[in-house]
């Protein structure tokens, strides 16, 4: 079976994941909000939705009150949570949160979500709320209110989690590696002071090599590798370059 | 407090092992995790075993390599319930250029995939064109993993030039390297686009946790072997001779891991809480043994312990910063002396305790070098086999994490205070904490750790789990108790990582090491160790700077033994070739 162009590229879950948390990371989003909005990034690509599409072309839309936290009324089941203008996927797994807890609680109830961006992004509820047990019906009005509630325990086999972990994500390839490029910038430079932080096999003040003296590493070790300006690709003859 | 149990450490048709088992507190210190030796469970040990018990075979389709080590290869492996895997391989003419025991290294001897079913010209054409891109290449969905080796420069070549002269390579030689080809790295688990393991089927036998980076690094092996024999074919003609196979047996794979292994500690808290967990139950379970009913286990022990010993003793490995291999056989020797004379005991039937194992050992753990004792429990895991081999099947891990919106805050801060005592007994204000950062590089993600003034903090990857837990506590400290969880990250949404992990390990007891991982002191070769050692279960593994050398599989059967059921069960601590019998 081979899926390795077109629009039979698929990519896999941790891919997916690893790619938008990285790209998150550069774009300054914090450690601690980064897997919420990669989660929601992940099934916004898996549903159809907006997806690696909004994270290459206008990843500072999640950025949008991002320092504002949401507000909630105090109604125990119906309830109305205040976005502050965010994005839906950075207060989507706060949506998913509440009904989770309205419904181990009360048995139920309603949440609102209001002065919310992308509203129909909002949608990514509905397989976020998987992990818990649960569905969710989650309604857009057109002034761009969500109403949320719970409807019942998710069905039997019915996880968009395994499906993706199954499936994969279909996407453009064009579009994957242009998005894998950007992700790789968001690793740190490679620099000769860097290459320093890893091995044995290292360079020295003075450019000289120094390190390992187990007989194996420096005999295999082409130094000069280390001492370039910019580490060279794989160089087996096999394969073509373009990606 | 009722601490919520994530998963059960006991499962319900499991009777409870009878003495506790050892504390956290003692055992995911840095130090004694870097104790931890290679045992029934680890990775390595429990993937033989598999292949000798199912018999798995293993099959040369086609090997055409030219003289310069330049072609390809195929193999075919067939397991019970007709699973077949494909193994293509691409061979390279060894060259200097790009060449690193690093993983930014950018030339290899060999590449290799591991392929679900009989592999079609067509994948195996996709594969040659795209694992030599590799990052920037594309696996077929059907591919588990790939996976990358070198040649050894101590042995390979002048093993061939014997060979084809028609004599056996060097012993000495042999002994020192122990493997004639490399590890060069193994991706899998949908890198590439590989198939994710979670998917695997029920009874798929690469299906427990690391299995499949096992075989894969066991056809390293294979080939390493078949492509020495095979160039000294081509070199030497008929005057050429096979490596023989007390020889080939001896040839392990080597490996070499810097800082890596620390992320996969980060990202991997359920597994390695899981194995801790199997390990530790095992010993336990091992010490309860009652020898007046089973006097035979004695023996057993202390054969495996003779054999340690030698093993040990031969050992010449410059070893640092752990014990030298002399130093423990020393140590060894006494514990032997010490089984002896409970045997001894045992024999005029003056050994009354009905578990005599439990002071035994705790005799041990006072008296020597932690790398003993934990030489010592290794070996007692094997008194124990089928409970041994019934725990290791419970590693297929799901390390998704989920959090409890519903908990209240105060029984979230009742949790870390418990849980994570250990992270307020430590002094993270001091100038020499948060001295390093861990990050990745852009090439080849080599992941790396420096001076927190070199790199700019915005790449830091490996989760701070003490000062994370300090900063959730503090803001616990303002939040009303009854709170739920799900508010107070309304409230505090930059917490929510550390929030979703402390509830998903919820439990747990040996998830995650006990040390401040940014601290100037930080010994990273410490957790290297308990991965690659205890886990992984490689031999001889030698700190060289901040990486940790070591081999897998020494003294491990060889496919026609195991296909042809003759395969030696009791492989591992090996004796030195000349004094193997072949």
């Amino acid at each position: 079976m081979t899926a390795m162009n077109g629009p039979d590229f698929v990519v896999s879950l941790r891919e997916v994941r690893i790619l938008i948390d990285r790209l998150l990371q550069w774009k300054g989003f914090s450690a601690g909000r980064r897997p919420a909005l990669t989660e929601s990034a992940l099934y916004s690509a898996s549903l159809g939705l907006s997806g690696f599409e909004l994270i290459l072309d206008n990843i500072d839309a999640l950025k949008i009150g991002i320092e504002s936290p949401s507000t909630l009324n105090d109604d125990e089941t119906n309830l109305c949570l205040d976005a502050q203008g965010k994005h839906a996927w950075a207060v989507a797994e706060e949506v998913s949160d509440l009904l989770t807890e309205m419904d181990r609680r009360h048995s139920g109830g309603w949440l609102k979500v209001v002065n919310l961006a992308a509203p129909e992004e909002l949608a990514v509820v509905s397989p976020l709320i998987q992990k818990h047990g649960l569905d969710a019906h989650i309604e857009i009005s057109p002034s761009g209110t969500a109403v949320t509630r719970v409807v019942g325990p998710s069905a039997p086999g019915k996880n968009e989690l395994l499906r993706i972990c199954h499936q994969g994500i279909p996407t453009d390839r064009e579009l994957w590696f242009e998005l894998f490029q950007a992700s790789n910038a968001a690793q740190a430079p490679d620099t000769k002071l860097s290459r320093t932080h890893a091995s044995t096999a290292n360079l020295a003040e003075d450019d000289t090599s120094v390190g390992s003296e187990n007989g194996e590493e420096s005999p295999d070790t082409n130094t000069s590798l280390l001492n370039e300006e910019s580490i060279m690709k794989p160089v087996m003859k096999k394969g073509k370059e373009k990606c | 407090m009722t601490v919520r149990q994530s998963e059960p450490i006991e499962s319900a048709l499991e009777p409870p092992v009878q003495c506790a088992l050892r504390s956290a507190t003692l055992m995911m210190r840095p130090e004694r995790l870097a104790a931890l030796q290679p045992s029934r469970i680890s990775a390595t040990r429990a993937f033989i075993k598999q292949l000798i018990e199912e018999r798995w075979s293993f099959n040369k389709i086609s090997f055409n390599i030219k003289a310069d080590g330049a072609g390809e290869a195929l193999y075919q492996i067939e397991a019970p319930g007709n699973w077949i895997f494909s193994v293509p391989i691409l061979s390279f003419k060894p060259t200097q250029k790009g060449r690193t025991l690093r993983i930014i290294g950018a030339a290899w001897d060999m590449m290799g995939a591991m392929v679900e079913g009989r592999i079609s010209e067509a994948d195996f054409e996709t594969f040659r064109q795209e694992a030599p891109k590799l990052y920037h290449g594309r696996a077929t969905p059907d591919t588990l993993t790939w996976f990358r080796a070198n040649r050894s420069t101590r042995f390979f070549d002048d093993s061939v030039a014997a060979l084809a002269a028609g004599s056996q390579p060097d012993a000495e030689k042999l002994w020192n390297a122990g493997y004639a080809m490399r590890n060069s790295g193994v991706n899998g688990n949908g890198t590439f686009g590989t198939r994710t393991f979670r998917t695997l089927e029920s009874d798929h036998p690469l299906r427990g946790s690391l299995v499949a980076e096992m075989l894969s690094a066991y056809m390293m092996r294979v080939f390493s072997i078949d492509l020495m024999n095979h160039l000294a074919c081509e070199a030497g003609g008929i005057t050429a001779v096979q490596l023989n196979p007390a020889m080939s047996r001896y040839l392990g794979v080597g490996n070499a891991s810097a800082m890596g292994l620390m992320h996969f500690t980060s990202n991997w808290p359920k597994l390695i809480n899981r194995w801790m967990l199997v390990r530790e139950k095992c010993i336990e379970r091992a010490k309860m043994l009652d020898l007046n009913a089973e006097p035979k286990l004695l023996d057993r022990l202390i054969t495996l312990t003779e054999r340690a010993i030698t093993y040990r003793d031969e050992d010449k490995t410059p070893y640092i910063r752990y014990p030298s291999g002399p130093k423990l056989a020393a140590e060894l020797c006494c514990v032997h002396k010490d089984l002896c004379s409970l045997r001894s005991q045992l024999e005029v039937g003056v050994l009354e305790d009905p578990a005599p194992f439990v002071g035994f050992c705790a005799s041990i753990e006072e008296r020597f070098h932690p790398h003993t004792t934990e030489t010592l429990l290794s070996l007692l895991i094997d008194l124990v086999p089928d409970y041994a081999d019934q725990q290791v099947r419970t590693l297929i891990i799901n390390e998704e994490v989920i959090g409890v919106p519903e908990m209240g805050a105060g029984e979230l801060q009742e949790l870390i205070r418990v849980e994570y005592a250990w992270v307020f007994e430590i002094n993270l204000d001091a100038p020499e904490a948060r001295h390093f950062i861990w990050y990745k590089s852009r090439n080849a993600e080599e992941p790396r750790r420096g001076q927190r003034t070199d790199i700019d903090e915005k790449h830091e990857l490996v989760l701070d789990v003490p000062r994370q837990v300090v900063e959730l506590d503090a803001a616990l400290v303002t939040a009303p108790s009854g709170q739920s969880v799900s508010r107070f990250l309304i409230e505090n949404p930059n917490l929510r990582k550390i929030v979703t992990r402390v509830q998903s390990l919820n439990g747990l007891p040996y998830h995650t090491p006990h040390a401040d991982i940014m601290h100037r002191d930080f010994v990273p070769t410490h957790i290297t160790k308990l991965l690659n050692s205890g886990l992984h279960g490689l031999d001889k593994t030698v700190e060289v700077g901040h990486h940790l050398c070591g081999v897998l599989f020494q003294g491990a059967p060889l496919p026609d033994e195991i296909a042809s059921g003759t395969a030696n069960t009791d492989w591992t601590n090996p004796a030195r070739p000349g004094r193997a019998k072949s």
